[in-house]
């Protein structure tokens, strides 16, 4: 008994010594909802995220790959996030960027950046098909002068195809993989600083007719009458 | 009794042990707030006015003896929220400066950095406000002598088409130093001393339509009085 009330003590300082259990996060937009589990072995890289309008986005501090003297490094976090869209609301675009910067110490070094989003639909009894995209990069990575230069990439998916139009609930998935190779004496890096997905949504509530329309229609419509009645006389 | 003290006494240990989780920090200026966490190669913050500032010490890169290249680099994120009511941050100024050494004809070093500003509070079509501005420090050649080097940028919301100032932003800094020696017996070391944020904030201006408004209350007043 003395044995079993020892260990269960120091299984539970042992619990308490880890940080708290992963859980589901939920941040508002203007007219979505994002929710994410950041047990998500990817969504570590990515750190806190962060919700503006209709996007989320994240300024990770570790999504870096760097290799010195020959060697080579990569980095490949995958991450999900659903989106629902709000009562009223349906989905027509999604646009997804990555910026960072790079370096290179010489032409024998390089960096390199692959991503791709993944749109799966999780409102229909049989889901649609997923979009996947890859993500274009604004840069060839082969400023090779040991200084810090931009990079940016980015996929537009677009959801306003009539099959898309009864899905309310989506998941993003980004499948990001950052490398560097490092010639024998020479030093090569990349970072992701800004990761973000911006949602386009549509109102599907029927817009309401302005009262003045209906005043406009009234007034014609008495001024018709009048006429009628002047040419009767 | 000792079988139960011995195990707590283990678990205990093994809770000390661990490393100690990454700590968030909010420390005040005199109308933002800066919040970051301090267990970074950047260390703990200073605040001046609106102005925030660390003092590294271990912030280096040293190549000896044609050991290639030795990287040193870190990324912190702060976040900054006006707190004075009615002002918004205007303007971000990055000033990081250092030493180095260099001995040998093919030792060298580097020094860039990086800031960048991301809104969480105004979206530029889809995505939030965000503006990246880098700095590479040039020139350092010096030889046989520790040597200070220095480097900044800034980013200007005021410049930014539909951006102008906000309110609750992260600056994001990065600093990168780079040693490398080729050949035995040289020597190339490079560290950062010191890394600052100044921010620029200002009462955010009040829209015509407020003083259209006024002046014409104001004329109401007076044309009430005389009557």
């Amino acid at each position: 008994m003395k044995k079993r009330k020892s260990s269960l003590a120091a299984g539970l300082l042992w619990l308490c010594a880890f940080p708290a259990h992963a859980a589901i996060i939920h941040l508002s937009g203007a007219t979505v909802d994002f929710f994410y589990d950041d047990s998500q072995p990817g969504m570590a890289v990515y750190g806190t995220l962060s919700a503006v309008g209709d996007s989320i986005f994240a300024t990770p501090t570790g999504f870096l790959a760097s290799a010195t003297n020959g060697a080579s490094d990569s980095i490949n976090p995958i991450g999900t996030v659903t989106v629902v869209a709000r009562s009223g609301y349906r989905f027509d675009s999604v646009l997804v960027a990555q910026q960072g910067d790079y370096s290179l110490s010489d032409p024998g070094s390089s960096v390199g950046v692959t991503a791709s989003l993944t749109v799966s639909d999780n409102t229909s009894p049989v889901p649609l098909a997923p979009i996947q995209s890859n993500l274009t990069s604004s840069s060839d990575f082969t400023l090779a002068d040991g200084a810090l230069h931009e990079w940016q990439s980015s996929v537009t998916t677009d959801l306003s195809m009539a099959s898309w139009q009864g899905v309310t609930s989506i998941d993003l998935t980004l499948d990001s993989l950052l490398s560097a190779t490092a010639s024998a004496s020479g030093a090569a890096a990349i970072q992701a600083k800004f990761v973000g997905g911006g949602l386009v949504t549509i109102n599907t509530t029927p817009v309401p007719l302005p009262a003045s329309l209906w005043l406009f229609a009234t007034g014609l419509a008495l001024l018709g009458r009048c006429l009628k009645t002047n040419a009767g006389a | 009794m000792n079988r139960i003290i011995a195990p707590l006494f283990a678990a205990l240990c093994g809770l000390f042990s661990l490393q100690a989780p990454a700590a968030t920090v909010t420390v005040f200026g005199t109308d933002v707030s800066f919040t970051y966490d301090d267990a970074t190669l950047f260390g703990s913050a200073n605040v001046i006015g609106n102005s925030i500032f660390f003092l590294p010490t271990s912030f280096r890169a040293q190549s000896d003896n044609g050991a290639g290249a030795v990287t040193a680099s870190a990324t912190l994120n702060i976040e900054v929220k006006a707190i004075t009511p009615g002002y918004a941050i205007d303007s971000f100024l990055l000033q990081e400066s250092g030493d180095y050494l260099l001995s040998g004809a093919s030792a060298s070093v580097s020094a860039s950095g990086r800031l960048q500003v991301t809104s969480k509070t105004t979206l530029n079509g889809v995505l939030p406000f965000n503006d990246a501005q880098i700095f590479n420090v040039g020139g350092l050649t010096t030889q046989g002598a520790a040597t200070n080097w220095s480097g900044s940028t800034g980013v200007d919301l005021g410049t930014i088409a539909g951006w102008g100032s906000d309110t609750n932003v992260i600056a994001q800094i990065q600093n990168n130093l780079s040693a490398t020696t080729l050949a035995n017996g040289e020597t190339a070391w490079i560290q950062k001393k010191s890394g600052a944020i100044g921010l620029v904030v200002n009462p955010v201006p009040v829209p015509g339509a407020v003083w259209l408004f006024g002046s014409g209350l104001l004329a109401l007043v007076g044309w009430a009085r005389r009557r």
